[in-house]
């Protein structure tokens, strides 16, 4: 595997030698890996994915009205929103279910997200 | 349906071959908000590639959503790991934009977005766990560490036998006491950082190795 001394930037094709022992031009002792393919436009960090716009996605569902749904038993909210701005979020539920449940109001309409959509959404 | 799920999800031996196999890991910086998650990737980052991941900031869920900086290489006295780092929007019970109005005189409307963004979050840090081959659970010394969140995800983690290593951060400040958290889960091992003034850093990489590795 390719590094790169993180100190002078000096390239190691092979890199084992020199990040177990430092770097042998400035003696540094953090390496980089670098891609085979192209280490230029990995470099910096991205949204891991592409996820997001999930609560506002549910929130438009719930605003048209159409899928609307009750809770079945054994059923439990992963967000509630108790108003506009206002979240209390079931951790528990979101680490251990795979559909995101999402109830609305005082009135208690619920609209259900499930995991396939949530996943694909997610992963990009 | 919880039972089913979690047998899709990473196991001991999927995690074996994310070393033994891809040589790589893949960890995930998780933990509530403001306890120096986003402080402690960019220091681990531009330490090793010298770079920053992304902006900190004193007002709680900066981070909403996850950010990876792939294909790192941590080395500490004569062993090395290969990884990617996934800084993550922080795990909360309760989110109110009051909070971001009173506290840090923001505008209602962007308050509400920054709420609902904060909560969005917290279902994509939760999401991304499924592709984390460890975690880095950072926690802020000077908070009690005993609360629900902290206790469901550790507690969650343990289930999906995920490799876990506490971070007892912000030691610098007064009041910091890396000891609760010692005392609150003794079986996990706990790294002690001040991520803003980099202590500690070295002995993480060292016990990232270990643990990791
Ligand atoms: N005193 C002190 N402050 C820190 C430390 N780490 C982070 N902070 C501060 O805590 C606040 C939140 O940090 P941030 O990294 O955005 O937290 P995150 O929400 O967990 O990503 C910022 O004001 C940081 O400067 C630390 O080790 N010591
Ligand atoms: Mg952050």
């Amino acid at each position: 595997m390719p590094h790169q001394c993180t100190g002078c930037d000096t390239v190691y094709p092979n890199g084992t030698e020199e990040i177990l022992s430092g770097c042998p031009e400035c003696g540094w002792n953090r390496f980089r890996y670098i891609l085979e393919e192209d280490g230029s436009d990995k470099e910096a960090a991205e949204p891991a994915g592409d996820g997001g716009g999930i609560i506002g996605e549910l929130e438009r569902v719930h605003e048209s009205g159409a899928e609307a749904l009750t809770l079945r038993d054994g059923d439990i909210e992963s967000v509630r929103v108790l108003d506009e701005g206002s979240y209390e979020i079931n951790v528990a539920s979101l680490l251990e279910k795979e559909e995101i449940i999402l109830s609305i109001g005082e009135a208690g309409r619920y609209v259900v997200h499930l995991p396939s959509a949530f996943r694909e959404k997610a992963d990009g | 349906m919880g039972l089913l799920s979690w047998l899709k999800k990473p196991t001991l031996s999927s995690w074996m071959d994310s070393f033994f196999g891809k040589q790589k890991a893949s960890i995930g910086i998780y933990g509530p908000p403001n306890a120096g998650k986003t402080t402690l990737a960019n220091r681990i980052v531009k330490d090793l590639a010298g770079e920053e991941m992304g902006p900190a900031s004193p007002i709680p869920h900066e981070t909403r959503r996850a950010m990876k900086r792939a294909d790192l290489t941590v080395q500490s006295n004569g062993a090395s790991l290969h990884l990617d780092i996934v800084d993550t929007p922080g795990i909360a019970t309760k989110i109110d934009f009051e909070e971001f109005v009173t506290d840090f005189e923001m505008k209602d409307e962007e308050a509400k977005d920054r709420a609902k963004e904060a909560t969005e979050g917290v279902i994509e840090a939760i999401n991304w766990i499924n592709d984390c081959d460890a975690v880095l659970l950072v926690m802020d010394s000077t908070k009690d560490p005993f609360n629900q969140a902290n206790v469901t995800i550790i507690g969650n983690m343990e289930a999906r036998k995920l490799p876990l290593l506490i971070v007892a951060n912000k030691t610098d400040q007064d009041g910091a006491s890396p000891q609760r958290i010692m005392d609150a889960f003794p079986q996990h091992p706990v790294v002690q950082t001040s991520a803003l003034e980099g202590e500690g850093i070295e002995e993480l990489y060292e016990s990232m190795i270990h643990h990791f590795g």
